[in-house]
């Protein structure tokens, strides 16, 4: 029996040959279908980054060369377009890549919460259409256990590397829940629409836009169920807001440090204001930062934040692969425990077929018997084949590390592979 | 009894110096396991700090509150339970880092400087103490001190939060700073409690002092520095006032204050040797 993880991914070939070994949604039903005809348990992960098969098969090399097949033959490619791309991994290395694929260790970014979303999907996907043997399920689910562990565990993927999520753990950190906050949209820039969305979809409580023409603030208000008010009246915008994103294409300064002054002491009794200047140039004045109270960031702010969560999160892969190590552990015992499970039974069976023939061939010679008497001649063979082979069969499976030699060992000098097609 | 809380005690305090390492550690190497570990210690101490008091105060015949080191043995105790609960709602575990070594010192006090601390009924307590009075009035100054305390914590993380975001340094992650506007919430409740707290204590040491010495107020020092103490939060903890000091004065103003408690407390409580009021 062995375990594979055959595939590519963004390190291994680039987009042009990705996007040819993908499986779209709808196609994954077919390949699903498809793919027991290939090998014994089967999944198939395909995401934008990766395509990767996770199979069962009999034999290593067979079970290698059956995957690529089926991507071969799937997407209707040659060998020759898929070879150089491709990577293998065996049992416990198949394992543990797919514990960093679900911890995110292997993603593009790194520690990005998706990719075990997608694993679970691929895992359910396989499991509704019975591609799942009891290696595979096993397998998914020590997987994403490990995704949720580290995420929990490690600080893997606890700070934003994306401006607009870097906007929102600031907002957290200013305001705490963001459900009471207003958000100001100044501008239509795409960052700062991308921003406000991502504001709102963390749950930021009120949406105000405002731009230069009232058709497109109002047409951007509808669209992040906000309200629209006029760009001439910003400071009794400001007022209202707590987090500001400001993204429009004006040569100058359109929030001024006066401007902020006035709507803090006047009308926010010194409620925190929360300004992201996106725009470049910028649109607001440098000098609204000495005004207590009032938080303002740039781009190059955010940049900076995101590159120091970068090489924070560098820091954590050490904790993950620790983690990693550790259930790769537990998967190597017990796939060692499976290996010796078949030998276990074969010398039990090896066992019990010479105890039945004795067993027959000394009733037939001791002629008529009454029936306490066969009971007891047969309880007293199965007592002798039980304790010979009590300790034998024990140390096999508690040491499972050691028992690769010993099946063998064992398998000849029992003679279990004698008189097998 | 004397003994067992003497042992209770002792067993608190190493509890204490125990927390105050797991917490320190998790500051440092930013592990959420290690703090786990330190609230684990922390709760154990505090529970066995709770009831070495109670023997104590048990054996004695009076709550122990009657000295300035047994007052300051029960009021650290009684920042660690406040501390534990703000903890479970902040999930915050900065503080953890001051308040155990706080409680390690508020134990220790007792066992060092009180002579009789091993055996309580060698040290007799003055006559005007033994009053219904003493578990009222020192009970409230003791729980609002230590309201007091943790208003000072949230103001301290008030502070360093706006400090993080003045400096435009990485949001910092969830157990180690709260968000603004939550510190400063919880600053203002604690403070509000803890001034209101105060005022009680204020009139029952009045009605107290009536009795005793006849007038209501002596202008001696500690009491003269409780009034400096009391003004500071009432000027921190009033709405309208607090409006116009919001954020980073108020929580400079918190932090003046505590040192006031510290110095009332400490200062006049167990440095001086004029006045009536030394204990």
């Amino acid at each position: 029996m062995k375990l594979v993880a055959v595939g590519l991914n963004h390190r291994t070939a680039p987009v042009a040959v990705r996007e040819r070994f993908a499986f779209a949604q709808a196609q994954l039903v077919e390949a699903l279908g498809v793919l027991p005809a290939y090998v014994a348990e089967g999944t198939i992960l395909s995401t934008c980054n990766r395509t990767e098969v996770y199979a069962v098969a009999d034999q290593a090399g067979e079970a290698r060369a059956r995957c690529l097949q089926f991507l071969v033959d799937f997407h209707g490619l040659s060998p020759g377009d898929v070879e150089p791309h491709v990577y293998a991994h065996e049992n416990e290395d198949a394992a543990r890549h797919l514990f960093r694929v679900a911890a995110g260790l292997d993603s593009m970014v790194l520690g990005e919460p998706q990719i075990l979303g997608q694993v679970r999907q691929a895992y359910e996907a396989a499991s509704r259409h019975e591609c799942l043997g009891a290696i595979l399920s096993s397998l998914f689910r020590s997987a994403l256990h490990v995704g949720k562990l580290v995420r929990t565990e490690t600080d893997i993927g606890r700070h934003a590397v994306s401006l607009s999520y870097a906007a929102v753990e600031l907002a957290r950190s200013i305001f705490g829940d963001l459900a009471r906050c207003c958000v100001l949209v100044v501008g239509a820039g795409e960052m700062g629409k991308l921003t406000a969305r991502t504001l709102v979809d963390c749950g930021a409580g009120a949406v105000l836009v405002a731009n230069r023409t009232l058709a497109r603030a109002e047409e951007l208000a509808g669209r992040f169920g906000g309200q629209a008010v006029p760009f001439d009246d910003l400071s009794a915008a400001l007022a209202r807001a707590d987090i500001v994103i400001s993204s429009t294409d004006a040569p100058g300064f359109i929030i001024d440090a006066a401007q902020v002054r006035q709507a803090m002491a006047r009308f926010r009794h010194n409620r925190p204001l929360f300004l992201v200047d996106i725009a470049v140039p910028r649109d607001v004045d440098p000098a609204v930062q000495q005004v207590s109270g009032v938080y303002l960031y740039n781009v190059d702010d955010l940049q900076a934040i995101c590159e120091a969560n970068r090489g924070e999160r560098q820091r954590e892969v050490r904790k993950v692969e620790a983690l990693i190590d550790l259930e790769v552990g537990r998967f190597r015992h017990w796939w060692q425990t499976l290996e010796v499970l078949p030998t276990v039974a074969d010398l039990r069976n090896h066992a019990e077929r010479i105890r039945q023939a004795e067993v027959a061939r000394a009733l037939a010679r001791l002629g008529p018997l009454t029936e306490r008497e066969v009971f007891t001649i047969d309880a007293m063979s199965k007592a002798i084949v039980n304790k010979l082979l009590h300790v034998p069969t024990t140390r096999l499976k508690e040491q499972p590390a050691t028992a690769h030699e010993y099946i063998h060992v064992l398998r000849y000098l029992f003679g279990l592979d004698e008189g097998r097609p | 009894m004397s003994l067992l809380s003497a042992a209770l005690l002792g067993l608190a305090l190493a509890g204490y110096a125990l927390a105050a390492v797991a917490y320190g550690v998790s500051l440092g190497v930013r592990s959420r396991a290690v703090a786990w570990w330190g609230r684990a210690v922390l709760v154990g101490a505090a529970a066995v700090h709770g009831v070495g008091l109670l023997a104590r105060g048990l054996a004695l015949g009076y709550p122990p509150l009657a000295t300035s080191v047994e007052g300051l043995t029960s009021y650290g105790w009684i920042v660690v339970v406040a501390y534990l609960l703000f903890e479970a709602r902040s999930q915050t575990v900065a503080p953890g880092a001051f308040i155990a070594p706080l409680a390690l010192i508020a134990v220790a006090a007792l066992l060092v400087r009180q002579p009789g601390a091993l055996d309580p009924g060698a040290d007799p307590v003055i006559p005007i103490l033994r009053s219904i009075w003493l578990p009222l009035h020192v009970g409230s100054i003791l729980l609002g001190y230590a309201l007091f305390t943790l208003g000072f914590v949230a103001a301290v993380l008030y502070l360093v939060q706006d400090r993080h975001l003045q400096r435009k340094r990485p949001p910092s992650a969830g157990h180690r700073l709260l968000p603004l506007a939550t510190a400063e919430v919880m600053e203002c409740r604690f403070i509000a409690v803890g001034f209101s707290l105060m005022t009680i204590a204020m009139v029952t040491g009045a009605i107290w002092s009536w009795q005793v010495w006849g007038t209501p107020w002596v202008w001696e020092p500690k009491q003269t520095l409780a009034l400096v103490t009391w003004s500071l939060f009432g000027v921190s903890g009033v709405r309208p006032l607090r409006r116009a000091l919001r954020g980073r004065r108020a929580a400079w103003l918190v932090v003046a204050g505590f040192a006031s408690v510290l110095v009332t407390y400490l200062g006049a409580g167990l440095l001086a040797t004029e006045g009536l009021h030394r204990f």
